[in-house]
């Protein structure tokens, strides 16, 4: 790595320790005397330590002005949902995106490092390694470890502290964090925090929004699909929390749609915002959201024009178009429109019309974190909600993307419905489906509970150096294979797209679905291209190989260990940080077995594919993150074939069954015991 | 070696979450000191790492040798976790907290205390080990002479904004001892103007206010040994010092165009006043947590605290209470009747409302003070579902914080004034002193006319590195902001008409002389507004007789260098006399708060001075020597209440037949002054540092 990419990668650990000081393995910038902010001048013959071995040259450059970026204090939480900080972020991103080179890169960072919000800091510099070409090789260390006290029980530091300063490295043993800390099982709700608070899955919802920003210049904003993607990455993290409440003996989410009805439940997220010096503050239950009035964000709205904004936007599901900013008007057409109306809702630039549409999503977010001090007179941050790091903790994110899920779903409704042509692959017909773990009976999934250790010594600022671990547990499942039989009749070889989904058998009260119903339960879990000579072909398909997820180790990756040395194999190795953490691929089940429903599709290739090379480049998350600068690797809509409304007389799974698709019954079962952790990375 | 000296036992408060291996005392400058304990005694996550934490901490620092003693089991003391929050409202805690002081209280010798200290403090809640610890202390025989530590700044996490610890580790960590600023705690943190309630946090807020509130519970534990609880007057006292707090709060409530606090008294209905204190337990690494508003209390069931209570009971407790003082009578557990007497009446009802120990039949009026915090504590949370803790109405040091503090003790003292309702009128012979008239009251400020008192901000500094724990050492200097006014002296004419010389109890009182509606108040109203500012006996010689007092003389408070008084600066020498005092006087009212804040166009109030006859005030009792300058509110170190009177008179009962206005109400022995408090809006910088 050359010494200006190390120094970039210094600009990740300890995110308040002031610049000039020694960073990780022994090396201290070289800074001009003029970066370095007034309150530190006086501190200048303290430069760096003793044992500094490797000095990095910090260009003099003409440093763009940074205007209202410093705006946001240092000590202030950051929020996306926020426009004003939104907007803050988007001109930090330009910044960085215009330096002519790397040295240009690292020389205006490391002057921004002291003088901007951490948080905005860490943000907008990963946006732009994301997206800047001489950056594609650059590993960006998962936030996790830059900002352990986003994810972690407040405690987990104080004893971090203490173990970095009384017990030698070496010594030190894993901290542990207990699996239930923010509510007991008094609270209904608890029963999910499994999985809201799971590390892994609060780290991908950070990682897809930093590939898919809201606000930023346009060609960084305006991916391939975004808008759509938004649609159903979010419709698949509702199905899957619906899938884990039926697991769990509760009804699926509510709908948040009802704005002068309390909240009935409560969220104590019990963390630090160790930047900010204050903890997240809890949501009490019953709360009702109310109009805000914060100048500090520049915001002032009324619950009212939430409902405004939403009405409008069902007006133009209804007549299928939206008039755009300059008054024209945009049909939302059979497979664009999803794109669209994506990019309306959440909203993000693409918006067509974000002053008529206003900002549905993002502004939900920002109410609903604020119930607490709307109008700023107790001078409270937002709650968990107002993060994207971690609103996924409270169980209020649910309920409010269940409700812009039904907005979407409201839209595919109106859609023609897939006709038996357009579902059916002809001479294609999957004969078998067989799934097999290990030391288990065929078609069972075995899920249970696993401990795992993570490095938190980047994170901790004003401590010594050295590693220092906490061990989490979370949901596990046996690894496990899919072994598919498929007949091919056609004339030749046929290419195919194996499709496969999960969804449980019945409904909360035990009686079988529905197909409109049941379709939204559907979870991806697979998705890949299959070659079919004639004949019978059996496909074998591990489960570590998904489209959906990440392994374990790119989740949670160690910037120092584990790591592809450079190159083309780095870059994929980035982007690939967001996926779906492969170890919530499974639902958790239940100890007697939760009865589901395992569907394999075989598509006809000639209508799913793309026309692009992705030799190379991680694909391997593609369903819920797509692939870095590629079109998305499927033509259908995603979701396809759940996504629409079916076909007329169809009523049931059964019913919608063409030759080339099938259903087999599975059943999930949870083992309730904790497995150490196997390894340390 | 050294050779083991009772001081030794102070360093146990410091750094109070650094294990008892880690030097001590070394702020100094010099390598500190270290405690050599036995390797037993190292809690079991330390002892494989025995001899490499020996070599690792202390190698320089002088030892101190701890002794092997058999250390007697510590039980339940062990079920409030290391890292919980401490509450002494709760029963679970007070009992355990009561035990532990029991330890304390038995161990021979200082020897062997220091010695059980050493055990306990790795193994004990760190704010029970302090409380604990600190009540022994206090009122042992042979540790009579150590001073306690300002809480604050053990715990520092329980009064200033929590967004000074990241600060302080930066600071510690990068900047070296020497050029190190103070770190600024901005005066309003917990709220904006937006909220009217905001305009009393420098009052709820200040530093010194919540350390008196903890300090006076230290003294007054209501647990523990009867020996310990049964101080002369404890109930008559708690009723009286938060008679004083409330009437305090509802000055300077007027004083800010708000009208008198609100008593709490239906508990069915939403708290409107919402409070988010924004500060954390470090001991607990959580969050204190917010109320938010509108919310109503609920039954509480917390199994992890042992408590079970619901709205319902308080309620009857209440009436329970109410219907004795209309009785005139309690039942005690026997069945029997006791008399609620005019005299000692009120110190019963003290200890049943507190409640404490010594309440007279704890199963039948319960826990009423205690419990009304409990349930606003857990508003957020009263069936522990959410795994959350108390908020700051759980604690005595943050409690005061809380606007709903000042509603409910106005509902607990709405209780105390119908019993005193009941008790029969002061005559004018139980008023008036005879042959003594006061023709003249003045009040002298420096550089302004006379009768006015000057108030503005004050900054000061005060070194909390002891609080800090697990980072770089040296002093971490917080500035932070109060109240403050200027030095004053009374200037008070008396004439003794009696043919001989005369002693008397000159009693100085204040209170707003118009109520919030701007009407002048009839007594009955009035009487709960003074606020007590001095007491102290005069020698009248016949004749003219000019009194001159100042205003840091005042019984009612302590000097600011004894609120945040630290361990070893600013104090007399061991062993002597002095230092005894000095210890018992962390109890008493800040100075900086004596007076109100009053108004920028100067708030018009009432100076009442009265000379009772000593003869019906005296106790008769040797003080020479003992801390008596705050007696008012703290009564004194192991003697009597230093006033036979009632506690408040002569405005503690309604007033005789025929009295309607404070004028109606004088004697000749009695006078009123009209003053004026004008406020200054300029911050002054600290004099000086209290390191």
């Amino acid at each position: 790595m050359s010494t200006t990419k190390k120094g970039l990668s210094l600009l990740f650990d300890r995110p308040r320790e002031p610049i000039y000081k020694s960073r990780a393995n022994k090396t201290v910038f070289s800074i001009p005397p003029e970066y370095i902010v007034n309150h530190f001048q006086p501190l200048l013959p303290h430069f760096g330590d003793d044992y500094n071995e490797e000095f990095i040259p910090i260009r003099r450059i003409t440093i763009p002005p940074l205007g209202e970026i410093l705006e946001l204090q240092r000590d202030e939480n950051f929020s996306l949902f926020i426009p004003k900080h939104r907007r803050i972020a988007g001109k930090f991103i330009d910044i960085f995106l215009a330096m002519a080179n790397l040295d240009e890169l690292l020389a205006v960072a490391v002057y921004a490092w002291d003088r901007v919000n951490p948080y905005l800091f860490n943000y907008a510099l990963s946006v732009a390694i994301l997206h800047r070409p001489d950056t594609q090789d650059f590993d960006l260390p998962p936030f996790i470890e830059t900002f352990p006290d986003k994810y972690l029980d407040a405690k987990v530091f104080a004893k971090v502290r203490e173990e970095m300063t009384v017990v030698p490295d070496g010594s030190r043993i894993p901290i542990k964090m207990p699996k239930d800390y923010t509510a007991s099982d008094l609270e209904v709700e608890h029963r999910l925090a499994y999985f809201r608070e799971d590390l892994g899955i609060n780290l991908h919802h950070w990682h897809w929004h930093l590939v898919y920003p809201i606000e930023a210049a346009r060609e960084v904003v305006a991916k391939n699909r975004r808008g759509e993607l938004f649609y159903y990455m979010h419709q698949q993290i509702i199905a899957r929390y619906n899938y884990e409440r039926l697991c769990n003996k509760l009804e699926r989410v509510t709908r948040l749609n009802d704005w002068t009805k309390e909240i009935e439940e409560g969220y104590f997220p019990k963390l630090d915002s160790l930047v900010a010096g204050r903890s997240w503050p809890g949501r009490f239950a019953n709360q009702k959201i109310r109009d805000l009035n914060r100048e500090v964000d520049q915001i002032k709205q009324d619950v009212e024009d939430l409902k405004r904004w939403s009405d409008r936007i069902y007006a133009a599901i209804h007549q299928g178009s939206v008039t755009d900013a300059s008054g024209g008007t945009i049909s939302l057409t059979e497979n664009e429109g999803i794109d669209i109306l994506g990019n309306m809702v959440e909203s993000s630039i693409l918006s067509p019309n974000r002053t008529f549409y206003g900002d549905l999503h993002n502004m939900g977010h920002v109410f609903i974190s604020y119930i607490h001090d709307p109008d700023h007179r107790h001078l409270e941050s937002f709650g968990v909600m107002g993060d994207l790091a971690t609103a996924m903790r409270d169980p209020v994110f649910y309920r409010w993307h269940s409700y812009i899920d039904d907005i979407f779903q409201e839209y595919k409704a109106t859609l023609p419905r897939y006709s038996e042509n357009q579902l059916n692959y002809s001479g294609i017909t999957v004969s078998n489906i067989e799934v097999q773990s290990e030391g288990s009976p065929n078609n069972t999934f075995n899920t249970f509970w696993q401990q795992s250790d993570v490095d938190l010594s980047r994170g901790m600022d004003f401590q010594p150096r050295g590693s220092v671990f906490v061990r989490f547990t979370h949901l596990q499942h046996q690894p496990f294979t899919y072994k598919i039989t498929v007949n091919n009749q056609a004339n030749g070889s046929r290419q195919g797209t194996c499709r496969i989904f999960l969804a449980p058998k019945n409904d909360e009260k035990g009686n079988p679905w529905l197909f409109r119903d049941q379709k939204t339960m559907f979870i991806e879990l697979d998705k890949f291209t299959v070659n079919l000579k004639q004949g019978q072909n059996t496909i074998n398909r591990a489960s570590n190989q998904s489209s959906v997820t990440i392994p374990f180790e790119r989740t949670f990756r160690n910037l120092d260990l584990n790591r592809p040395q450079g190159g083309e194999a780095l870059a994929q190795f980035n982007f690939c940080g967001c996926g779906w953490p492969a170890h919530m691929l499974i639902p958790k089940g239940t100890p007697e077995g939760f009865a589901s429903q395992l569907f394999v599709m075989i598509s006809n290739y000639e209508d799913d594919k793309i026309d692009q090379k992705t030799d190379g480049v991680c694909n391997d998350a593609g369903s819920y993150c797509g692939i870095k600068d590629k079109l998305y690797p499927d033509r259908r809509s995603m979701g396809y074939p759940f996504d629409r409304m079916p076909r007329t007389g169809v009523d049931t799974l059964e019913q919608f069954l063409t030759p080339n698709m099938r259903v087999q019954d599975v059943t999930i079962k949870f083992s309730d015991r904790t497995v150490r952790p196997k390894q340390r990375n | 070696m050294s050779k083991h000296n009772s001081q030794d036992l102070l360093l146990l408060f410091e750094h109070p979450q650094e294990p008892v291996f880690v030097p001590k005392g070394d702020n100094a400058g010099d390598n500190g000191f270290v405690f050599a304990v036995p390797d037993t005694y190292l809690p079991d996550q330390y002892r494989p790492l025995g001899a490499l934490l020996t070599t690792r901490f202390g190698e320089d620092s002088e030892k101190i040798p701890v002794k092997k003693i058999s250390i007697p089991p510590l039980g339940e003391i062990l079920n409030i976790k290391r890292d919980e929050n401490f509450s002494l409202f709760l029963e679970k805690h007070r009992h355990i907290a009561g035990k532990l002081i029991e330890i304390f209280m038995k161990m021979r010798n200082t020897e062997d205390l220091l010695s059980m200290a050493c055990y306990c403090r790795d193994r004990v809640n760190p704010y029970l080990f302090n409380y604990a610890f600190s009540v022994a202390l206090l009122n042992r025989k042979d540790t009579k002479n150590l001073s306690v530590p300002s809480f604050a700044r053990l715990f520092p996490d329980k009064y200033v904004d929590s967004k000074v610890f990241t600060r302080a580790r930066e600071e510690a960590k990068i900047v070296p001892e020497g050029s190190r600023t103070p770190l600024v705690i901005p005066k309003d943190f917990t709220a904006s103007e937006r909220e009217e309630e905001q305009r009393l946090s420098y009052f709820r807020e200040d530093l010194g206010a919540n350390l008196h509130h903890w300090h006076w519970h230290l003294v007054y534990p209501l647990n523990g040994e009867r020996a310990i609880v049964a101080k002369n007057r404890r109930g008559e006292l708690f009723y009286y010092m938060h008679q004083q707090i409330i009437a305090r709060y509802n000055f300077e409530r007027l004083c800010n165009k708000l009208k008198r606090v609100e008593r709490l008294t239906n508990f069915n209905e939403p708290i409107k006043e919402a409070y988010f204190p924004k500060l954390d337990s470090v001991v607990a690494s959580r969050a204190y947590p917010a109320r938010v508003a509108n919310q109503k209390m609920q039954n509480v069931d917390r199994a992890v605290d042992q408590v079970r209570l619901d709205v319902d009971e308080l309620k009857r407790w209440g009436d329970r209470v109410l219907d004795a003082i209309q009785k005139g009578t309690v039942i005690n557990e026997k069945g029997q009747t006791i008399e609620l007497g005019e005299n000692d009446g009120i110190d019963t009802l003290g200890n049943i409302i507190e409640s404490s120990v010594l309440s007279p039949n704890r199963n039948y009026y319960g826990d009423l003070h205690n419990m009304g915090h409990v349930m606003l504590a857990y508003i957020h949370d009263p069936d522990h579902r959410y795994l959350e803790t108390f908020g700051v109405m759980g604690d005595v040091a943050t409690a005061m914080r809380d606007p709903v503090f000042y509603r409910w003790h106005a509902y607990i003292d709405d209780i105390f004034q119908q019993h005193k309702a009941t008790l029969p009128r002061y005559t004018i012979d139980q008023l008036n002193y005879s042959g003594i008239t006061v023709r003249d009251i003045e009040v002298q400020s420096q550089g302004t006319s006379s009768n006015v008192f000057n108030t503005f901000w004050q900054q000061s500094d005060v070194d909390l590195s002891r609080g800090m724990d697990f980072q770089e050492k040296g002093s971490v200097f917080i500035r932070f902001t109060h109240l403050q006014h200027q030095p004053f002296t009374y200037k008070i004419t008396v004439n003794n008409a009696n043919p001989a010389t005369k002693l008397g109890t000159c009693r100085i009182f204040l209170a707003p002389k118009f109520d919030e509606s701007g009407s002048t108040w009839t007594f009955r109203h009035q009487r709960l507004m003074f606020i007590e500012l001095d007491k102290f006996t005069v020698t009248l010689k016949q004749g003219a007789n000019t009194i001159t007092r100042a205003s840091t003389q005042s019984t009612v408070t302590i000097p600011f260098e004894r609120t945040f008084r630290d361990l070893d600066t600013r104090r007399p020498g061991a062993n002597t006399a002095e230092l005894d005092q000095f210890n018992f006087c962390g109890c008493g009212w800040p100075q900086h708060l004596l007076i109100p804040k009053g108004t920028v166009e100067g708030m018009a109030g009432e100076l009442f001075v009265m000379i009772s006859n000593y003869e019906d005030d005296k106790v008769d009792q040797n003080i020479d020597g003992v801390c008596s300058d705050a007696g008012s509110f703290c009564g004194i170190k192991d003697k009597l209440y230093p006033d036979r009177r009632s506690m408040g008179y002569p405005f503690d009962r309604l007033p005789r037949e025929g009295v309607n206005n404070l004028q109606q109400f004088l004697t000749p022995n009695m006078r009123i002054r009209d003053v004026s408090i004008t406020f200054k809006n300029r911050t002054i910088k600290p004099k000086e540092a209290f390191v």
